[in-house]
């Protein structure tokens, strides 16, 4: 056997390892989840962000630009005219090119059309009795997306007078108008012919949202006016060389699709930068025209922005408790460890090992528990979640790596007292610690205060946000310590008077015996407030997605349409139960008196409302309820469009899904003598029976509405339910992520909760076993060495559930008050937080049996020691 | 009386030794000017009550405590102004410690070669030059067959002698026993005071055993006691030859007189004379007389 000096440390780091490897694996996994979380909230921001791009309706995210086509003078020239198209188009397809990352390489291939003014076309004698309106459009690719129904593509204009110029229509516009093939329409520049008749290929693309005009027809019915039929018509781009004028004038729509997958959650302030840039500085094109570009996306990107900020503050929070407990563990189990080596450092010390080769050691052991594992778990983190992420997120699992050397290398060398007998640690020492970390919570509380909860650096967790929860916690544990001996000492005093032996016993041995270890505390305090804190943001963010259903939905089941006439029909599915139609219609004037704001007037015969939605009123004829943003605006004599109405009463803004401001609920009746028409619903708020399975009811309404439609108008159907809407929002990377870092902080805090417990009560079993057996020489039962045991438990550990819980409720009202929870939610309602009491209960129980299985184990453990040779361990 | 034969510096020197330990606002003094001398080579066994003070004197001399107040010198180191470097390597060279319990003195996991091994590597002993050490240590106290085993699979006395080979690993001038023999049963305890008694001889170490047990003053030449913090009385034995030419154990009880002339009188004188409260003290041409007061009445006759 060597006995050279690194054989030796060898064998002394390798003999009663069993702690060592246990706190190894501690500091392993711990590394591994502070490493998993930044990326985790990397890939979690990457979704969303992806979710909130690909969610958006058709061409919702394009990069829409639109100028005038201008051009020169193609002088009656075809291959001029067409020359200037392909130039056009040469062009806009190279913008990307020409913008900087990470917006030139996200934009897709672009699509463009120039649309001339509008003007009258007649057909003499004409088929309906309608005034129709058309634009003429010329798109080198439109034969790409359309099937001819009736007719052919048109041919380019010859530029004679004599030739009529041919168009192409849409089905809907055709049949609006009263068009058909072969028809010559009375147009300003020249006649035209209607060539041909088609269909769209794909209604859904975001092409029609940009030519809306294109894909049908919209009608205009004006009191006591003719009914205008407005639509579009495709010529042969070649055509337009014979229309300089009307070219000149033309409208040049082009517009760059967003692929969300070449964009990922750290570019969006780049992005958000270049969108802004080229919103306000537009683009010059060769014809010395300018396109100005329009996009929605900066408001998104803010959306995303908003929600990944909450939910790493959230992340960060929750994260806190588990790292508090995670450093109770630590110092429990370095203790425990240190504890262990006790009587060799002694030994070493006194044989004249001096302060280094005792602290080398002791760091030794301390980096081959931290640094091993550390290195493991990043090597297997970075392996299995290769995200890219900020250098500043391995600076958590890297301090977690060097807590254990630190406690070993750096802690005290009381160890190596030989005699422990003769005074400790002072209570002052004890005051100026406690103290100082009273005032490191509040410098901490302060920052948060000044600087706010929410970071604005990209999704990295914030060290102060997920410091403070600890530090608060802290002192949380120092005021616990400092208040549960209070009520204990009169409980001593009280049992010193009384005749009961395990009362007196067990309050001075709680009060006396320090076996509630800090560590213990600590892990109680964290554990119970973060289950409690994740329980109640759970709770809310549940809570706000049902309310931001129902505020989406407005009743179980909501439909849109363009044309909803068959109630009857709907109302006869299987499991509905009540349908109410509702008849939106915007732009109408309310005069209150002078003031005189325009309103959307919402239709409904409100008997069938009141069914659907017992919250909403049923109002006489000429009554009308308003939205409580204009309520207060509502004084004197009132008049609808013109009509004298009364208000009757004052809803909720967001009482009527769709509708975020200023509008009037009216009862049908009052229609048609109000805005001159017959109704036209547009919308259908249904309520399911009790019992009925809301997504099957929806999915009949949804077929049955379908059915209904003729075959444009069928890909504008959309039938929403409260449960598709909550089950959807509910998957939403976000908020799956929040709910699993919720649960998984939870969780994690209770095994870790735990784990303190379990190694503060072994630590105390030796004490325990001591007094128990000189308890029990003394003529104690078992069931008194139980009561003592309680005794000595009972008191910390209520104390502590009832700090533990109060802080975890703090801490989700602080965070609730300080960050905006209706930023995840969606919907635009504000979220309130809500207490699930039976679960707080639920978990208060949890946690004390938690504590009371330990403390019986101990128990166990030490009733496994006989009397006699706890009391000659005594004497040691 | 051996603190004032010699006029050259004693190997262990504790003058006025004050020693006060505060915890929680209660003071205790365990040691209250104890006076010691101790010369090269001597055997000396330091007696005591339970706390006498005799395990706090034993703290100071290995430097594992300072007093409060006094002078104690071992082998030159002053132990009051000694730095951290020096007590360190007062505590590898200069003395060696053999405690009562196993615990204070192997490494449980540690063999006997390892743990003599473990004194020398703190010492930073050439790597090359341990294995002969290990050896020359443990051969003369009679363990070197037990050198592989691990101290629970040793006796009592076993482990006791293999705790005098730690101790010696490192040639200490000095070597501290506290209760060597406190857990050892008669016979284990008559080796083990053999073997330091083996030590102090053949190889000059000068040694000091503090012990509750009297017995072990007929191991030893000289015998102090020790009672509330100081040293009360001393015995001195001799082996002298009589009149027929025989070896006999001579043993003489002395009071110990502090630099300032106090001294403790025996318990037993106390209680035979009734000695309370005053005493009458007379000088004599070659000694001082203590009686007991008297009343009055009697004191005339």
């Amino acid at each position: 056997m060597s006995v050279g000096t690194a054989a030796l440390v060898a064998r002394h780091l390798r003999s009663r390892a069993s702690t060592s490897i246990v706190l190894a694996l501690v500091v392993g996994i711990a590394v591994a989840l502070s490493a998993l979380l930044p990326r985790a909230l990397v890939q979690v921001s990457d979704a969303e962000l992806q979710h909130e791009l690909t969610s958006k309706p058709p061409g919702a995210t394009d990069l829409y630009g639109v100028g005038q086509f201008g051009g020169p003078d193609v002088g009656g020239s075809t291959e001029l005219a067409l020359e200037t198209f392909d130039d056009t188009d040469a062009v806009l397809a190279g913008v990307p090119d020409g913008l900087p990352a990470p917006l030139g390489p996200a934009l897709g291939r672009v699509s463009w059309l120039a649309v001339l003014p509008d003007d009258t076309a007649k057909l003499r004698p004409s088929r309906v009795a309608v005034q129709a309106e058309i634009r003429l459009a010329a798109d080198l690719a439109w034969q790409d997306r359309v099937t001819f129904t009736a007719g052919s593509a048109p041919v380019a204009w010859s530029g004679s007078p004599d030739e009529p110029l041919q168009i192409a229509i849409s089905a809907d516009y055709a049949e609006q108008a009263g068009f058909e093939v072969g028809d010559v329409l009375e147009y300003t520049d020249a006649p035209l012919e209607v060539s041909g008749i088609y269909t769209v290929d794909d209604p859904a693309s975001a092409y029609w949202v940009h030519a809306p005009e294109l894909l049908s027809a919209t009608i205009s019915r004006l009191p006591s006016s003719p009914t205008i039929v407005r639509g579009a018509a495709y010529v042969d781009p070649g055509s337009v060389a014979f229309l300089p004028l009307s070219l000149s004038r033309a409208e040049l729509r082009a517009w760059y699709p967003l692929i969300p997958e070449r964009l990922s959650y750290a570019d969006i302030p780049a992005l958000d930068e270049e969108l802004r840039r080229i919103e306000s500085l537009g683009l010059y094109l060769p014809t010395g025209e300018g396109l100005l570009f329009q996009t929605r996306l900066p408001g998104y990107l803010e959306t995303v922005t908003g929600t990944i900020r909450t939910v790493t503050a959230i992340a960060a929070l929750s994260a806190s408790a588990p790292l508090g407990a995670l450093l109770a563990v630590l110092a429990l189990g370095a203790r425990a460890v240190r504890e262990r080596r006790r009587s060799t450092l002694a030994l070493a010390a006194a044989r004249g090992a001096g302060q280094l080769q005792l602290r080398a050691t002791l760091l030794l052991e301390g980096a081959l528990i931290g640094i091993p594992a550390t290195a493991i778990a990043l090597v297997a983190v970075g392996i299995a979640v290769p995200t890219p992420v900020d250098a500043s997120t391995w600076v958590l699992p890297a301090l977690i790596g060097v807590v254990p050397p630190l406690l070993f290398g750096l802690g005290s060398l009381r160890e190596a007292r030989q005699r422990t007998d003769l005074g400790g640690l002072g209570s002052r020492a004890r005051w100026i610690t406690e103290l100082a970390v009273t005032g490191l919570a509040a410098l901490a509380l302060y920052l948060l205060a000044r600087r706010g909860l929410v970071v604005t650096g990209s999704g990295v967790v914030d060290p102060l946000l997920a410091a403070t929860p600890l530090l608060v916690a802290l002192v949380v544990c120092i005021v616990v310590l400092r208040v549960y001996p209070l009520p204990l000492l009169a409980l001593l005093r009280a049992a010193r008077a009384g005749r009961g032996a395990v009362g007196l016993v067990g309050s001075a041995s709680s009060l006396r015996a320090s076996t509630a270890a800090f560590g213990s505390v600590l892990a109680t305090v964290m554990g119970v407030s973060a289950a409690i804190f994740s329980l109640v943001l759970a709770s809310s963010v549940t809570d706000g997605l049902r309310a931001a259903a129902v505020a989406e939905t407005g009743a179980d089941i909501r439909v849109d349409a363009r044309v909803l006439d068959d109630l009857d029909t709907v109302s006869a599915i299987p499991g509905v139960a009540g349908v109410a139609a509702l008849d939106t219609v915007q732009g109408v004037e309310i005069a209150f008196g002078l003031d005189r704001p325009h309103v959307t007037v919402v239709f409904a015969d409100l008997r069938l409302l009141h069914g659907v939605r017992p919250d909403i009123p049923v109002v006489a004829p000429g009554s009308i309820l308003v939205s409580a943003d204009i309520a207060e605006r509502s004084q004197g004599e009132t008049t609808l469009d013109g009509h004298p109405v009364t208000t009757a009463g004052t809803l909720p803004t967001t009482a009527l899904p769709g509708l975020t401001s200023s509008w009037v609920l009216a009862d049908i009746a009052d229609e048609t003598a109000i805005i001159g028409e017959v109704p036209t619903y547009g919308s259908l708020l249904i309520s399911v029976e009790p019992g009925a399975d809301l997504p099957t009811v929806a999915g009949d309404v949804r077929e049955v509405v379908t059915d209904a439609q003729n075959a444009t108008d069928r890909g504008r159907v959309r039938v929403t339910d409260t449960s598709s809407f909550f089950t959807d929002a509910a998957a939403r990377p976000s908020i799956a992520g929040l709910t699993v870092a919720l649960l998984g902080a939870a969780g994690l805090a209770l095994l870790l909760c735990v784990l303190a417990v379990a190694l503060g009560a072994l630590a105390a079993a030796g004490a325990r076993a001591r007094s128990a057996g000189v308890l029990g020489l003394l003529g104690m039962s078992p069931a008194q060495l139980r009561g003592v045991l309680v005794w000595e438990l009972a008191p910390v550990t209520v104390t502590a559930l009832i700090a533990g819980s109060g802080l975890g409720i703090a801490l989700a009202v602080g965070m609730s008050a300080l960050v905006d929870l209706g930023s995840i939610v969606g919907g635009g309602a504000s979220v309130a937080v809500s207490i699930p009491w039976p679960l707080v209960g639920l978990v208060v129980v949890v946690f004390a049996g938690v504590v009371g299985v330990t403390g019986a184990l101990t128990a166990a453990a030490a009733r496994r020691l006989d009397a006699s040779a706890a009391v000659k361990i005594g004497a040691e | 009386m051996s603190n004032a034969t010699t006029g050259t510096e004693p190997h262990i020197e504790c003058v006025d030794l004050v020693r006060i330990f505060s915890a929680e606002g209660v003071e205790v003094q365990a040691l209250q000017g104890l006076t010691l001398r101790v010369e090269r080579g001597e055997l000396t066994a330091i007696v005591g009550a339970s706390g006498s003070g005799k395990s706090t004197l034993l703290s100071i001399l290995s430097g594992l405590d300072v007093p409060t107040a006094g002078r104690a010198r071992v082998a030159g180191h002053d132990l009051l102004t000694m730095r951290a470097a020096e007590r360190t390597a007062y505590r590898r060279r200069t003395v060696g410690f053999v405690w009562q319990q196993t615990a204070r003195n192997l490494v449980p996991y540690f063999t006997v070669e390892e743990n003599v091994a473990m004194a020398l590597a703190v010492a930073r002993f050439p790597r090359a030059g341990r294995r002969d050490r290990i050896g020359e240590v443990l051969e003369p106290l009679g363990i070197a067959d037990l050198a592989g085993r691990l101290p629970i699979e040793l006796s009592g006395g076993q482990q006791q002698r293999a705790a005098v080979a730690v101790a010696l690993a490192n040639e200490p001038q000095v070597l501290f026993a506290d209760e060597p023999t406190g857990e050892l049963d008669a016979l284990n305890s008559e080796v083990v005071l053999e073997a330091l008694r083996d030590v102090n001889e053949r190889l000059g170490v000068t040694v000091l055993i503090v012990t509750h047990d009297a017995s072990v003053s007929s191991h030893v030449r000289r015998t102090v006691q020790i009672r509330d913090g100081r040293t009360s009385t001393e015995v001195l034995r001799s082996t002298r030859t009589n009149e027929y030419g025989r070896s006999v154990q001579h043993a003489e009880e002395f009071a110990v007189l502090d630099r300032v002339g106090r001294l403790q009188l025996p318990q037993d004188y106390l209680t035979a004379l009734g000695l309370k409260d005053r005493v009458r003290l007379g000088l004599e041409t070659d000694r001082v007389e203590i009686r007991p007061t008297r009343p009055e009445g009697e004191e005339s006759e």
